[in-house]
């Protein structure tokens, strides 16, 4: 019904527009980490979403809750999306509600992030997710949001530890994305150490600098390196912009012209490793594990192609982004703050640690999220 | 007093036209999605239009003179981040930070003008290359984390109201100065043909100067409606894709793009509905894949459109 009405709409617009052409010549809280790997699956969720007797409408609690996204441009915000819209569905049978999520775009655009939220509240919904696209600038949105009597929920991203007052999130789901690159880079060692490799030379492929996740992923590289004893291995950096695999790969060129010696590599996110393997094939030092000269890399999110370089070797070690399990503790403690009760307000999530060697098993047992939107 | 009516229908045609489909649009919403023509909505949907349409009374005056400014949302993003930098990191007043942001488009529009005007450089790569400089700067001057927040007085003070005063009191000024004054009309001489308009003694390199200087303020306007929006300011808050939705709104509203003719007035009412739609299809949860395709769409038929009938126009000799 809303599609037709949104066709005529736009034909009413388009003749009216038509008419239009001419103009006359004239004129910062608690912390809990959940447990690592898959809370279920979406395929389950979706059976159990749907009881063999539905109730009457007229049963069903009505319930308006909205996403405003930062971005659909990578496979991940899709997933987040996707699985929010599944796992709300899940909650919503289990305890007798009807949800219509509303989903908006905010196209990398921060204003547009600001006016999506202003048009979810404006729309009555009850709850709003939102991975924000900038952590201080969503204070402001977070604050009206609040003021509408709404909760917030901050879903795969977190605010800005300067918040206080309305601007504090009612809940945080995000990823432990300290512990991703510690137990990935944890993983890794221990690998190396198996093949009796030290490191000689790090090279560190850090993310977007805007991204608190970024950082956080730099604290758990710097963590795993100290434990291990490796402070004084070198470190050389190439930046990778916004998250950006062509930036990535034209800044990695140079680092690893004028480092042959490296042998040790971490990335941020496996988003970027499109522009890492075409610098690595460049430069000649894309190479399977076992082979002469690779070099042994371990990067955060386990993306589609994270999977399969795993699968292929390159990749020695990762950690899933555990998306399925953000739209788990997000829908529960939504329902569960709509329904009054008290929720852990920051939420973080630690997925699935996966390695050459086991990441068959894995995806034989575990729905990781990169297998479901891979195009193999 | 029908004669009356029947020359003021003549030479208001275009804004009957504007005034007709938005009212149109409007009554479909209103009687069909509940939360349209609430308070709240009608406002948010004001505070929306307000950089957007700011941004094309800038684009008339540029598209006036046959000219083109793609700089304005980088443009709007930088003088907001310079701005946001002085009130901030440089501890400056909430005021001077304001008139540094309008300070920095109008200096940012003198640039492109000057390349434009004095140095004879084509307006499209001038605008370009200015796109980039606004955005690089913003970027820098954002730093690694961003700049912090302003007080919230500074929002408190742009609100909702003051915005859509603004862009009342933008429009009325900026459609009074092109339709009613001696500049504005030199506008339209050297839009129709700028070689007779030299000849004929106007002095046209200041004015193109001057117009893109104004274009410059309108995204300072902008800039500071944003400001006011989010908070702070971001190299991110002036996407290139904005550009779409300021020169479609200009073009929608009559301005030609080959210069000559156009009114701030309709530019500003075509945002409505250009800007409008992105609003709409939010309240109707339309899919953003189907929004931002109906929403290129009904762009491209309708600036197909009315390119057809300037043609048309211009072969009739109106």
């Amino acid at each position: 019904m809303k599609r037709i009405l949104a066709i005529i709409l736009a034909l009413v617009m388009v003749f009216a527009l038509c008419a239009c052409g001419q103009q006359a010549a004239s004129g910062g809280s608690n912390q809990s980490v959940s447990q690592q790997g898959s809370a279920g699956s979406p395929k389950q969720d979706i059976a159990d979403a749907a009881p063999a007797e539905k109730p009457a409408e007229a049963e069903l609690k009505h319930v308006k809750m909205g996403l405003s996204m930062q971005s659909l441009q990578a496979a991940a915000f899709h997933a987040w999306a996707d699985y929010l819209k599944y796992r709300l569905d899940y909650e919503a049978a289990q305890r007798g509600y009807e949800v219509e999520l509303i989903v908006t775009n905010a196209n990398d655009d921060v204003t547009k992030q600001a006016n999506d939220i202003r048009d979810l509240i404006a729309q009555g919904c009850e709850v709003i997710f939102c991975p924000c696209l900038d952590s201080q600038a969503i204070l402001s949105s977070v604050k009206e949001v609040h003021d509408a009597g709404i909760i917030y929920v901050s879903y795969c991203r977190e605010v800005s530890h300067d918040a206080k007052g309305d601007e504090v999130p009612d809940l945080t789901v995000n990823f432990a994305s300290e512990d991703q690159a510690y137990w990935g880079m944890v993983d890794l060692f221990e690998i190396m150490k198996e093949d009796g490799v030290e490191p000689v030379k790090f090279i560190d492929c850090y993310g977007d600098k805007t991204d608190e996740n970024a950082h956080n992923r730099e604290r758990g590289l710097q963590k795993a390196i100290k434990e291990y004893g490796y402070e004084n291995v070198p470190i050389v950096e190439a930046e990778c912009g916004h998250w950006e695999p062509d930036v990535c790969g034209q800044n990695l060129a140079p680092v690893l012209a004028a480092n042959p010696d490296a042998n040790c590599m971490y990335s941020s996110s496996d988003f970027l490793s499109s522009g890492i393997q075409k610098a690595m094939e460049d430069a000649g030092m894309w190479h399977k594990h076992g082979e002469e000269g690779h070099v042994y890399f371990s990067a955060s999110d386990l993306y589609p192609l994270g999977i399969q370089h795993l699968r292929e070797g390159y990749m020695d070690t990762g950690v899933d982004q555990g998306c399925y399990n953000f739209a788990v503790h997000a829908a529960a403690g939504a329902f569960d703050l709509l329904e009054g009760k008290e929720v852990e307000p920051v939420q973080l999530v630690l997925g699935t640690r996966a390695t050459y060697k086991d990441i068959e098993e894995i995806l034989a047992t575990i729905p990781l999220w990169g297998n479901d939107y891979a195009d193999y | 007093m029908s004669e009356r009516l029947k020359r003021f229908t003549t030479n208001n045609k275009q804004l009957l036209i504007m005034i007709g489909a938005i009212a149109v649009v409007f009554i479909i919403l209103a009687v069909s999605v509940p939360s349209f023509a609430t308070l709240r909505n009608l406002t948010n949907l004001l505070q929306m239009i307000a950089p957007i349409a700011v941004m094309a009374c800038g684009a008339t005056y540029v598209l006036v003179i046959g000219g083109m400014d793609i700089s304005n949302p980088a443009v709007m993003a930088a003088s907001a981040v310079v701005g946001v930098y002085f009130m901030t990191t440089l501890g400056c007043s909430l005021i001077v930070g304001t008139f540094v942001i309008l300070l920095t488009s109008a200096l940012l529009g003198l640039i492109n003008g000057f390349a434009i005007a004095k140095l004879k450089m084509v307006p499209m790569v001038v605008t370009l290359s200015m796109m980039t400089i606004g955005t690089g700067l913003a970027t820098i001057l954002s730093g690694v984390r961003g700049l912090p927040r302003l007080p919230d007085s500074f929002s408190e003070f742009f609100n909702k109201t003051t915005v859509i005063i603004i862009l009342l009191i933008v429009t009325v000024v900026l459609d009074f100065i092109l339709t009613g004054t001696k500049f504005g009309r030199k506008l339209y001489y050297i839009g129709n043909n700028a070689r007779t308009a030299k000849v004929s003694g106007i002095d046209s390199e200041n004015i193109i100067m001057l117009t893109y200087v104004i274009s410059g303020l309108c995204a300072g306007i902008a800039g500071v409606i944003n400001t006011a929006s989010i908070g702070t300011a971001r190299a991110n808050m002036g996407p290139q894709s904005q550009i779409l939705d300021i020169i479609s709104a200009a073009v929608i509203g009559g301005v030609s793009t080959s210069g000559g003719s156009g009114r701030v007035r309709d530019a500003v009412l075509a945002s409505f509905l250009v800007v409008g739609l992105t609003n709409v299809m939010n309240l109707l949860n339309v899919s953003d894949y189907y929004t931002t395709l109906i929403k290129g769409g009904i762009i491209i038929l309708a600036m197909g459109i009315a390119s057809f009938r300037q043609q048309q126009a211009a072969k009739r000799g109106v």
